[in-house]
């Protein structure tokens, strides 16, 4: 036993001495002597050459140049219909329930309807980016760019999906809680749109900034925290509730303007995107 | 081996981006002393009326006060404009009206006290009660009689803003970042295929698990200093300095129906200290749940959810018998450390009345005891699936 102890604490202090004894020279090169037999050589300049031209005349002309705006769109949200297949069942289900207690606690008399709708609003959007990218976080982002689709056609066309999803739910529980506020319909769309554009404008570039599941709990916890500093500054609140709706328009259109701003720089990162390298970034 | 642990908590840059953000929500939230205390006026009068009050003194302040409030009275049947007359208009009258009324309010807390008192004397006495609840009414009566008279006239915005960081950012900003923090410690070692390597290596699995807490505890460790030492700075920049700790608890807004016999200083301590051992207790929770899910994201939700929803309740109002024990015994109460301290609550044990706080702290001291053996026990038994 005593022995086997000291044998123990040996190998721990000594580690690399022993690793530097067992090393031997001429083993090593004998092992390398045998490798260089196995060595593929790499084939010269002219074969590789012959070989493209004799390849290039199966590649297919490009029929369409360029493709209109509107095409493209109507393509994305045609392709959009094959995603919601692919996006879990979970998210779906789990999204709707989140609706249905939002609408049980909005019913609640000693909150106000419209807080926990501005607060619920940008919920199924945060959780939708991880769906929206399933793909980078699986590791099947460089198969996804060589698809007939390219990566950041999908990314953006479940962007839309869940993004047409979200503005559904919201619009709903809208619908089903206006008689219980008294408001006009226009004036609490507008109320929880707005800080539903800006969020969404964060958690795009969040997306882009840190890999993994990371952003989506980082944007999470930024949401909590500006929930619970919106309820302590009770004044706050209060002066958000009664901003002038020309106010409101204003703060949307330059909410629109980050959303679109951040979309744009999606497609530029996606779309000349070289190397797995940059994307595979951790954090 | 913790060296390494410690880089890959500290390396994340999402932590640091949180942390930051929310130092900065701290930094442009509203506050600081209403612009009439500043004035040479107020101070004056302050420093006056400053210290404990004895009866005539309260008179004194109520029959003033009286005064004042008739002079408005018939200022306002003069202009019959709200606008102009109320608040007053002098800079003095205002700080006057202020000084008074506070003390007239102190005036009313010492009357209900004594009430209190009295009333606690006759349960103890007990025709209509119980065996117990006469135990309880003594055992309160007694910490009362112990403060002896505790209220008296200090500016203690200062103090009230710091203690209560403890119960409302403090808690929100801990609990996220601890949860947001240590949710992947154990869990990415599965999402990156790393931890069939990192059980092969020489050290086993106990010391794996040892320096993973290690390095967690340093991660809370410098999380919540950092937080409460930015936290105090602030404070000291809106307030000038941070004045009368010396003075008892019940001076604090907050804790006017407290039965400990703390002063304000001492309370802060204890506070940091059982929200110190709260964040600890959250860690162990969220890097057991890390080890049973062995997913960041659902550690997180879980996590969230075990913490959040007592809060919720609480927020909601929903007090059933059941849910308010739920709500009581919670992760989220401990770490606020508030509800322990701003009034007298007791619970039966062996018919014998025993304090909150102190079963509140026995209780997760158990918790946390229980998790870490979880977390051990689980790690050493699990197997590894790829």
């Amino acid at each position: 036993m005593k022995i086997k102890m000291n044998r123990f604490n040996q190998t721990d202090e000594t580690d690399i001495d022993e690793l530097d004894d067992s090393f031997d020279e001429k083993e090593y090169e004998a092992l390398e002597q045998e490798l260089t037999h196995y060595l593929v050589k790499f084939p010269d300049e002219n074969k590789i050459d012959a070989t493209v031209d004799t390849l290039r005349q199966y590649v297919p002309d490009r029929t369409t140049k360029s493709v209109s705006i509107r095409e493209r769109s109507f393509a994305l949200i045609k392709r959009a219909k094959t995603e919601v297949t692919i996006v879990s069942k979970t998210y779906w289900i789990a999204s709707t329930f989140l609706f249905f207690i939002g609408y049980l606690i909005a019913n609640q008399t000693n909150t106000d309807p419209i807080l926990t709708l501005i607060f619920l609003a940008p919920l199924p959007f945060i959780f939708g980016l991880s769906e929206v990218f399933k793909g980078r976080e699986h590791g099947l982002f460089e198969m996804e760019l060589a698809c007939k689709f390219s990566a950041h056609e999908i990314i953006l066309s479940r962007l839309f999906l869940i993004g047409i999803y979200n503005l559904t739910l919201n619009t709903v529980l809208t619908l089903v809680l206006s008689p219980v506020t008294g408001k006009p319909l226009i004036e609490m769309i507008l109320t929880w749109f707005t800080p539903f554009t800006f969020f969404v404008a964060i958690g795009l570039w969040l997306s882009m900034k840190f890999k993994g599941q990371i952003f989506v709990t980082t944007l999470l916890s930024l949401w909590l925290v500006f929930i619970v500093i919106f309820v302590i500054n009770n004044h706050w609140m209060v002066a958000f509730l009664n901003i002038h709706y020309i106010l409101h328009l204003v703060f949307l259109t330059a909410g629109f303007l980050l959303v679109g701003l951040q979309l744009i720089q999606f497609t530029k990162k996606y779309q000349t995107f070289e190397g797995g390298t940059r994307v595979e970034i951790n954090y | 081996m913790y060296k390494q642990e410690c880089y890959k908590i500290f390396t994340r840059k999402s932590l640091y981006f949180a942390f930051l953000l929310f130092v900065l929500f701290m930094v442009i939230l509203p506050g600081g002393s209403t612009p009439i205390i500043q004035t040479d006026e107020y101070q004056t009068l302050y420093e006056e009326w400053r210290g404990p009050l004895s009866r005539t003194e309260i008179d004194l302040a109520n029959q003033k006060l009286e005064e004042l409030q008739n002079r408005i009275d018939q200022e306002m049947e003069q202009t019959e404009d709200l606008e102009v007359v109320f608040p007053p208009q002098s800079i003095e009258e205002q700080a006057a009206f202020r000084v008074y009324s506070s003390v007239a309010s102190i005036g009313r807390y010492i009357d209900s006290f004594q009430q209190r008192k009295e009333d606690l004397q006759e349960a103890t006495r007990g025709s209509t009660t119980t065996a117990y609840e006469s135990e309880e009414a003594r055992l309160e009566l007694n910490m009362l009689n112990e403060l002896g008279q505790p209220f008296g006239f200090y500016n203690t915005t200062a103090w009230g803003n710091t203690v209560d960081f403890i119960n409302v950012f403090a808690f929100i900003i801990l609990t996220i970042l601890i949860v947001l923090g240590l949710s992947p410690v154990f869990a990415d070692e599965h999402s990156q295929k790393s931890i069939s390597l990192i059980r092969s290596t020489k050290h086993g699995k106990r010391k794996i698990v040892t320096t993973k807490i290690l390095a967690s505890c340093t991660y809370i460790v410098s999380l919540f200093v950092t937080l409460h030492i930015i936290n105090v700075a602030l404070e000291v920049r809106k307030f000038g300095a941070l004045m009368d700790g010396t003075v008892p608890l019940q001076n604090l807004f907050l804790f006017i129906q407290s039965p400990f016999s703390l002063t304000i200083w001492q309370y802060y301590a204890i506070a940091l200290g059982i929200q110190f051992f709260a964040s600890l207790v959250i860690g162990l929770l969220v890097l057991f749940l890390s080890i049973v899910t062995r997913n960041g994201m659902l550690t997180f939700f879980i996590s969230g959810a075990v913490i959040g929803t007592p809060f919720l309740f609480r927020q909601l109002g929903i007090d059933q018998p059941f849910i308010q024990y739920v709500t009581q015994f919670s992760y989220a109460e401990l770490m606020r450390v508030k509800g322990l301290f701003d009034q007298f609550v007791a619970f039966p044990l062996f018919d014998q009345p025993v304090l909150y706080p102190v079963l509140l702290i026995s209780t997760f001291l158990l918790v946390a005891i229980l998790t870490m053996y979880l977390i051990y026990h689980q790690y050493k038994n699990q197997q590894i699936m790829n």
